[in-house]
C-alpha cells in the first residue's frame, strides 16, 4: 500500500518509516505543510498519517484539503495535542482514526491496516493469518470456517496480534489495546498475562493452537501457523 | 447584605438616632424656656398678692378658701431659714382625677413683727402637653424622614449604583477561557467608568496569560511526547531483534516501562491541568448510572479476573449536568481505582442514592490516611507502577463541578463518594 507520512520530527518519522516499510508498505515523507500540500495536491495515497503541529500551517488544513480531492484515501491524525477539540474536530473533518502521541507501532499497524482493509474491500475480505480467518466487520473468527465465539477484550486482543504477526508486541501496547488510553493504570500487566491464556485455551477448544509465545518477559510473540484441524 | 439595603439601615439608624437627640434637645429648651416664663409669672403674682397685702389694715390670717396661694404666719428662726425658692409638687386635680405636677414659690415677708410664709402655685401642664406635641412632631418628622431617606436610597442610589450593578454582572458571567473580551457599559460617573476601564483591563490581560498558558501547556506536551515517542519507537523496533540476549532484555523492558511511565505522567498531569483550567467546555445532561453500567461491563473482565463479585444498587438514576467525556472519566477511575485494589475474591458495591455515588470494596491491605490519596502522586505503596494520579484527577473534576468527593475507611474497606 502507498502511504504519506506528514511529520515535522525527523527522528520520529524514520522510525515510522523504516516500520512502515518492514511491513511492505510504500511510505513517503512530508516535513513541511507546503510539501504535504505538494504531495497530496499531485499524487494520490491509499492512506495519509497527519500530524497536527507543522511547520508552515496546521495538519487540520491539509485534512480539509485531503478530504476534498481524495475521499477515498484514508486518513489517520498522528498528535501530541491529546485535545478533545482537536479529536472532534479531526474525526469531524473526516479523518478515519486519531492517534494520539506517543503511540505503538504495533497498535499504529493495526489501525492503518484496519483502515484499508475498511476502504480497501468495503468490509467484504475477511483478514486471513495462517489458518484463522477474521471477518473484522462482524468481528468474528473463523478456524478453518468454524466459528469462534469471543468476547470483545478477546477479540481486541486477538485483532492485534493478528494484524502484527511476527513481531514482538509489548505488554503496554496491549494493556493500551485493551484498556484504551487509561495509561495511570500501567502496573496491571497481569490480566494480560490471563487475557492471553483464556485466548489460547479458547482456540484449543477448537482444536488449534494459538503460537502466543512470550519473548523475554518485554511482550508477546504471535507466530501464525497453518496446521490442520484437530477433528474432535 | 446587599450594598443598597446596608445604606439605606445604616442612614435610617443614623437618621434616628440624630432625631432623637434633637428631640430631647427641643423639649429640654422649650421646656427651659416654659420654666423660665412660669417662674417669672409666679414672681410676678408674688408682687401682686404682697401690694394688694399692703392694703390690709387688720393682721393677715390665714385665707380659707383656695386660691392660687397660701400664706402661713411662721416663727422668727423658720422665716430666717427659709430661703426663697421654687420647687415642683404633686398635686390631686379633680378634673384629671390624678396627680399632676405643679410649680411652687415658696417665699417669705414680715408684716408687723409677724412673719409669714407665702406659698404661690400654678399648673406646669402645658409643659407637659408641649412635651408631648414634641415627641409626637418629632416621631412624625422621624417616620416622614425615614420615609424620604429609603425612597432617596432604594430610587436614587438603585439609579446611581446600576452601572456598578451591571458591571457586576458582567463579570460572573465572565470565563477566563471565553475569546472576547469583555463589554462593559460606559457610564457617566467618573468613578465606575475607572473601575470598568480597570476590571477590562486587568481582565484582559487574563485572559491573554491564560492563553498564553494554554498554549504552553500544549506545545510542552507536544515537546515532552515527541522525544519520548521517539524512544518508544526505539526501543519498540530493538526488541524485535532476533538475537536479543535475556540481560539485553530485560534492560529494554526496564528503560521502556519507565519510558512509558514518563509518558503517563505527562499526559496525566496534562489532563490535570485541563481539568483544571476548565478547558472542557461543553456541558450535556449526563446520566450516571448509565456511564456505571458501561464502565463496569468494560471491565468485567478483570473483575472476573480476580473472582470479584460487582453489585449496582441503583435505588434512583442521577443526571448531572457535566462534560461527558470528564464524567467518564471519574465513573472510570473510581471504579478501576476499585478493581485494581481490591483483595481476591471480594464484593465491589456502587450504589446511587439521593445526589451521591458511593463506591466501596475491600483492598487487600488496610489504608492509613484515605484522604491524603486525593492528592497527586500518593499512592500505595504495594503498586510501585501506579501514579497515583487517578484519585488526584478524579478530585480535579469534582472541583470543576462543585461536587463534594470523600474517602474513608474501615480496616480494609474503602468507601469512596461523590455527592453531586
Amino acid at each position: 500500500m502507498k502511504l504519506l507520512l506528514i511529520e515535522d520530527e525527523q527522528a520520529l518519522s524514520q522510525t515510522i518509516i523504516r516500520f512502515l516499510s518492514q511491513q511492505g508498505h510504500v511510505c513517503e515523507l512530508a516535513t513541511t505543510y507546503q510539501q504535504g500540500q505538494e504531495k497530496i495536491g499531485v499524487y494520490t495515497y491509499d492512506c495519509v498519517l497527519i500530524d497536527l503541529m507543522l511547520p508552515g500551517g496546521s495538519g487540520i488544513d491539509l485534512l480539509r484539503l485531503l478530504k476534498k480531492d481524495h475521499n477515498h484515501t484514508g486518513a489517520i491524525i498522528l498528535s501530541a495535542k491529546d485535545s478533545l477539540d482537536d479529536k472532534l474536530l479531526g474525526l469531524d473533518l473526516g479523518a478515519d482514526d486519531y492517534l494520539p502521541k506517543p503511540f505503538h507501532l504495533s497498535e499504529l499497524n493495526s489501525r492503518i491496516n484496519s483502515l484499508l482493509r475498511r476502504l480497501k474491500f468495503k468490509g467484504t475480505a475477511r483478514l486471513e493469518i495462517g489458518a484463522l480467518q477474521i471477518d473484522t466487520d462482524a468481528r468474528v473468527v473463523y478456524v478453518h470456517e468454524h466459528a469462534l465465539e469471543l468476547n470483545r477484550k478477546e477479540y481486541d486482543l486477538l485483532l492485534l496480534f493478528a494484524t502484527n504477526p511476527n513481531r514482538v508486541i509489548k505488554k503496554s501496547a496491549l494493556a493500551e489495546h485493551i484498556w484504551g488510553d487509561q495509561s495511570d493504570q500501567v502496573d496491571s500487566y497481569d490480566f494480560i498475562y490471563s487475557q492471553i491464556k483464556n485466548l489460547r485455551r479458547r482456540f484449543s477448544q477448537v482444536g488449534y493452537e494459538l503460537a502466543i509465545q512470550t519473548v523475554y518477559g518485554i511482550g508477546y510473540k504471535f507466530t501464525p501457523t497453518d496446521q490442520p484441524a484437530i477433528p474432535s | 447584605m446587599r450594598l443598597l439595603t446596608r445604606s439605606t439601615l445604616i442612614s435610617s439608624a443614623i437618621l434616628l438616632v440624630a432625631l432623637l437627640i434633637s428631640g430631647l434637645y427641643i423639649y429640654d429648651q422649650v421646656s427651659q424656656e416654659v420654666r423660665d416664663e412660669i417662674d417669672e409669672k409666679l414672681l410676678n403674682r408674688k408682687l401682686e398678692i404682697l401690694v394688694s397685702l399692703r392694703s390690709w389694715e387688720r393682721a393677715i390670717r390665714p385665707i380659707p378658701i383656695a386660691t392660687d396661694f397660701r400664706l402661713d404666719s411662721i416663727s422668727a428662726q423658720d422665716y430666717n431659714a427659709l430661703n426663697e425658692h421654687f420647687e415642683d409638687i404633686s398635686r390631686y386635680e379633680l378634673v384629671e382625677g390624678e396627680n399632676e405636677l405643679h410649680r411652687q414659690l415658696v417665699t417669705k415677708f414680715k408684716r408687723a413683727d409677724t412673719y409669714y410664709c407665702l406659698r404661690i402655685e400654678t399648673s406646669l401642664l402645658d409643659l407637659e402637653d408641649m412635651g408631648e406635641i414634641i415627641a409626637y412632631s418629632t416621631l412624625d418628622v422621624m417616620v416622614g424622614l425615614l420615609l424620604i431617606a429609603f425612597l432617596v436610597n432604594s430610587l436614587l442610589q438603585r439609579k446611581l449604583w446600576k452601572p456598578f450593578y451591571g458591571t457586576l454582572l458582567q463579570l460572573n458571567a465572565f470565563r477566563l477561557d471565553q475569546v472576547t473580551p469583555l463589554q462593559l457599559p460606559g457610564s457617566s460617573i467618573k468613578e465606575f467608568n475607572q473601575l470598568n476601564e480597570t476590571i477590562a483591563k486587568l481582565t484582559a490581560i487574563n485572559q491573554r496569560v491564560y492563553q498564553q498558558q494554554k498554549q504552553f501547556v500544549e506545545n510542552a506536551s507536544h515537546e515532552i511526547q515527541t522525544p519520548l515517542a521517539i524512544a518508544l519507537h526505539q526501543t519498540e523496533q530493538l526488541i524485535q531483534n532476533p538475537d536479543l540476549t535475556a540481560n539485553d532484555a530485560q534492560a529494554l523492558d526496564i528503560l521502556t516501562q519507565q519510558l512509558e511511565r514518563l509518558s503517563a505522567m505527562n499526559k496525566a498531569l496534562l489532563l490535570i491541568s485541563k481539568i483544571d483550567n476548565q478547558q472542557f467546555g461543553e456541558t450535556q445532561s449526563v446520566n450516571v448510572g448509565d456511564l456505571i453500567r458501561q464502565t463496569v461491563d468494560e471491565y468485567s473482565f478483570l473483575a472476573e479476573q480476580k473472582s470479584l463479585r460487582v453489585e449496582l444498587d441503583f435505588q434512583n438514576e442521577i443526571v448531572v449536568a457535566a462534560n461527558h467525556h470528564l464524567m467518564a472519566m471519574l465513573v472510570g477511575n473510581l471504579i478501576r481505582n476499585a478493581l485494581v485494589h481490591s483483595a481476591s475474591e471480594s464484593l465491589i458495591t456502587i450504589q446511587l442514592a439521593d445526589q451521591s455515588l458511593r463506591v466501596e470494596n475491600t483492598a487487600a491491605t488496610p489504608i492509613a490516611q484515605p484522604e491524603t490519596l486525593f492528592g497527586r502522586f500518593v499512592k500505595q505503596s504495594d503498586k510501585p507502577q501506579s501514579l497515583g494520579l487517578g484519585l488526584a484527577i478524579v478530585k480535579s473534576i469534582c472541583d470543576t463541578y462543585q461536587f463534594t468527593p470523600s474517602i474513608a475507611s474501615e480496616g480494609n474497606q474503602f468507601i469512596f463518594s461523590v455527592s453531586f
